[in-house]
């Protein structure tokens, strides 16, 4: 998948056609209660964050377990399931997140890497 | 809503306009995405990364998990006591248990994938770096560190740490929580600290249980009632009774504990103590319940022995009875003086007395007032001892010289009580050194007290012999003597109070602490022994052979006295001692003027610039002796004239006091015509 080129018209966009970074990126991970692929994905979720977006991201855990109903907003499906809300377009990367690569190129990180 | 709406149709189209288009572009990217999000899905599930599921059912969802193999495991760790973490090898939580996260108080989804590190004390984290260190070298390590949960206070845990994996290593960790433990040792430290505190305290403290049983003692408390009483009940290993209110045995008066148990507190009461050995321990006694949830659970006793206090308390009182015993004595001695002192006067007075008649009442004055000066001499002087303000004159003499003087000049006042006098002193010179006034006044006063207490018919011995570096004065009696006790306090001031039976026998009872004190002065020791009542006594005093006084200047060389006429101003406001001193020396030969304050003296001295000045020092008017002779020393007309203080202090303050005021002398009252002639004499007309 190539994030260049899939960018949505209204994000914002710089002379040079690269989108302007995002302050803070805004994940939402949808597990259930503490399913050993919910625990792995929130914990390789940390890492990942750590590692590559240290100090401008928030994650927002949801417990689907607890609350079901809220699996309507992001069409959730299948658990765990991350979400990324900020920067635009929203995008989700199923799975325990235990495939790092993908998971950098399935958010768009690899792009403020450069 | 339009927009919506051409975005639903223009699904079916081709874009024509640009914005038909956009829209359709739009349609393509969302349509691209939801696919690619099916087959992420599908990729997910296939990879077994998914395991759990949202299921719409009826318009409700519903989330179902997988069950897994390992879920015995899982409920195993959920379920211990410890707290299970399991890092990456970058020290995230992979893993933690429930009861972990209870630890930091905060949800377990919160600690996952978190660095373990961010949960401890930073003060641990290089302790926490090593133990991992020794994980992996070792194979295991463990240590206490202490978690800092986010929102909460710190956790003193102990951690065993194990590594698991091959090349980058990840860490199992168990947690043990130790705060109960911690509070346990806090426990033990407080134990430790109290148990401290009943060693050192200087007063006796017993903690008792609800039942009056002793759980805890004081050091000082054991050595009170002399054994171990654990578990003793208090009321029987410290059987208390009220201070002050009749035999400690008597039940009404015996304290118990069990007021104070049921809530009563006391404060400051005074007990006593009926001891195994030896007499009561007078006690002072505090004691208050201790409660626990408003439960009496015991109490608290504190004795404090105050029996040494009391003693001195007792001694106080009795000192001061005795002070006030002497000073009804005093009064009754000088009383005695005065009675025949007023007869004799009158005899003078009458015209009709003989010859005879006037001479014994001139000598009975002369006896009393005697008499008189002696008992407040010794007032003085007890006084001077007591303060430190005697000041000897040492010089080498005699001592056997002088005992033989003291002797004969005492042998009439012996005789006249119809006894005997020995002596026993060697021929051979007894050269000491000490002030030989002071040493005569001390064996007076022993022959005077032999006097006093041995009846007619009786002996007196005195000997005095060398000893070794020290020579022994002795004087012996065949008296009432003395029990031991008596013989113990015999040297007390006012001891003679003591016993009626010394009452008939007059005197202040002041002369043996005189003595004591003077012979003490010169480094010496008297002292008393008695076979019993009736069998006599012996005073002794011991003298250091002390020869290092230059012996080439002895005191008591006096010039002859010389009767030269003088002309004398005496400066006194008591018109009787002014008028007598006056007469007595106009019978001398002396010119005499009189002035009665400080202002008309100074005025009579320019005057009549007379060869002595004899002034007193409290004058009225405004100007003392003191100033008086500052006048007359800066006056060229009077700087010269010999000028002599009359004062009724006796002590070497007054005397330096006078003599820089620019006195020549200092003379305290009363002044006998002796005294005043011999410093007469020395005086050089002008």
């Amino acid at each position: 998948m190539n994030a260049r080129e899939d960018g949505p018209p209204e994000a914002p966009a710089a002379d040079d056609g690269t989108r302007v970074p995002p302050d803070v990126w805004d994940l939402t991970l949808y597990v259930a209660g503490q399913t050993p692929k919910s625990v792995v994905a929130l914990t390789n979720l940390r890492r990942i964050c750590e590692e590559h977006l240290e100090g401008r991201y928030q994650i927002h855990v949801v417990d689907l377990l607890k609350d079901p109903g809220l699996a309507r907003a992001h069409q959730i499906v299948a658990i765990p399931t991350l979400v990324r809300g900020i920067p635009q377009p929203l995008r989700k990367i199923i799975g325990d997140l235990s495939a790092t690569e993908r998971v950098l190129v399935g958010l768009d990180v690899r792009r403020q890497d450069g | 809503m339009a927009d919506r709406g051409e975005i639903s149709t223009g699904k079916e189209r081709t874009g024509r306009s640009p914005v038909s288009t956009r829209r359709t572009d739009l349609q393509v990217a969302d349509l691209r995405r939801r696919l690619e999000e099916a087959e992420e899905t599908i990729r997910a599930i296939r990879a077994g990364e998914v395991d759990a599921f949202v299921m719409t059912t009826a318009g409700r969802d519903d989330v179902f998990a997988l069950e897994i193999a390992a879920d015995p495991y899982r409920r195993l760790v959920e379920n211990m006591q410890q707290g299970a973490v399991t890092l990456g090898p970058d020290g995230a939580v992979l893993f933690c248990n429930q009861r972990f996260a209870e630890m930091l108080q905060v949800p377990a989804m919160e600690v996952f994938g978190r660095r373990l590190q961010s949960y401890l004390m930073e003060s641990d984290w290089a302790l926490w770096g090593a133990l991992e260190r020794e994980a992996i070298e070792r194979g295991a390590a463990h240590g206490e560190i202490v978690l800092e949960p986010p929102r909460a206070s710190p956790v003193p845990v102990h951690v065993a740490l194990a590594p698991f994996g091959r090349g980058a290593v990840g860490m199992s960790v168990m947690v043990t929580d130790l705060s109960d433990q911690k509070r346990h040792e806090a426990v033990l430290a407080a134990e430790t600290l109290s148990k401290s505190i009943l060693e050192q305290a200087a007063d006796a403290i017993v903690v008792c249980d609800a039942a009056g049983m002793i759980i805890r003692t004081s050091h000082v408390a054991e050595e009170l009632c002399g054994r171990n009483a654990m578990l003793l009940p208090f009321d029987s290993v410290f059987p208390l009774a009220v201070s002050g209110g009749g035999p400690i045995d008597a039940p009404t008066q015996r304290v118990s504990l069990r007021e104070v148990l049921e809530g009563k507190t006391v404060r400051g009461l005074e007990v006593l103590l009926r001891r195994e050995d030896g007499g009561p321990a007078h006690l002072l006694m505090s004691a208050a319940p201790l409660k626990q949830d408003r439960r009496t659970v015991g109490c608290v006793v504190t004795l404090t022995d105050i029996t040494d206090q009391k003693a001195a308390e007792r001694l106080l009182r009795e000192s001061d009875r005795k002070k006030d015993e002497f000073l009804a004595v005093l009064g009754h001695e000088l009383r005695n003086a005065l009675g025949p002192v007023r007869n004799a006067n009158q005899i003078l007075d009458r015209a009709d007395a003989g010859e005879d008649d006037l001479r014994a009442a001139r000598a009975m004055l002369d006896r009393q007032v005697t008499h008189m000066t002696r008992l407040i001499d010794d007032l003085l002087d007890v006084s001077r001892i007591a303060q430190g303000k005697i000041l000897l004159r040492k010089e080498l003499f005699d001592i056997g010289a002088l005992v033989r003087t003291v002797a004969a000049d005492h042998r009439s006042l012996l005789e006249a009580g119809d006894l005997r006098l020995e002596l026993s002193v060697s021929g051979e010179p007894i050269w000491t050194a000490g002030d030989p006034v002071r040493i005569s006044q001390v064996v007076g006063n022993l022959l005077q007290n032999a006097a006093k207490f041995t009846d007619p018919g009786g002996r007196v011995t005195v000997s005095a012999e060398p000893a070794g570096d020290s020579v022994l004065v002795e004087v012996r009696d065949t008296g009432i003597g003395m029990s031991p006790e008596v013989a113990a306090s015999a040297f007390d001031f006012f001891s003679q109070s003591e016993s009626s039976r010394d009452r008939s026998r007059g005197g202040l009872g002041l002369g043996l602490a005189l003595a004591r004190g003077l012979v003490e002065l010169h480094g010496g020791h008297l002292r008393a022994d008695s076979e019993g009542p009736g069998l006599g006594s012996r005073f002794t005093v011991r003298l250091p052979l002390d020869r290092r006084v230059d012996a080439t200047s002895p005191r008591g060389h006096r010039p002859g006295l010389r009767r030269a006429a003088l002309r004398i101003l005496i400066v006194e406001d008591n018109q009787d001692m002014a008028e007598s001193l006056g007469i007595l020396l106009r019978l001398e030969g002396h010119r005499v003027e009189t002035a009665r304050t400080g202002a008309a003296g100074v005025e009579l001295a320019r005057k009549l610039r007379p060869d002595v000045v004899l002034c007193d020092l409290g004058l009225p008017g405004g100007m003392d002796g003191y100033s008086v002779a500052a006048r007359l020393r800066a006056d060229p007309i009077t700087c010269r004239t010999h000028l002599v203080a009359l004062s009724g202090y006796a002590d070497e303050d007054a005397r330096s006091r006078a003599v820089k005021a620019g006195f020549d002398q200092h003379l305290s009252k009363p002044v006998s015509l002796e005294t005043i002639d011999e410093v007469l004499a020395h005086v050089v007309p002008n």
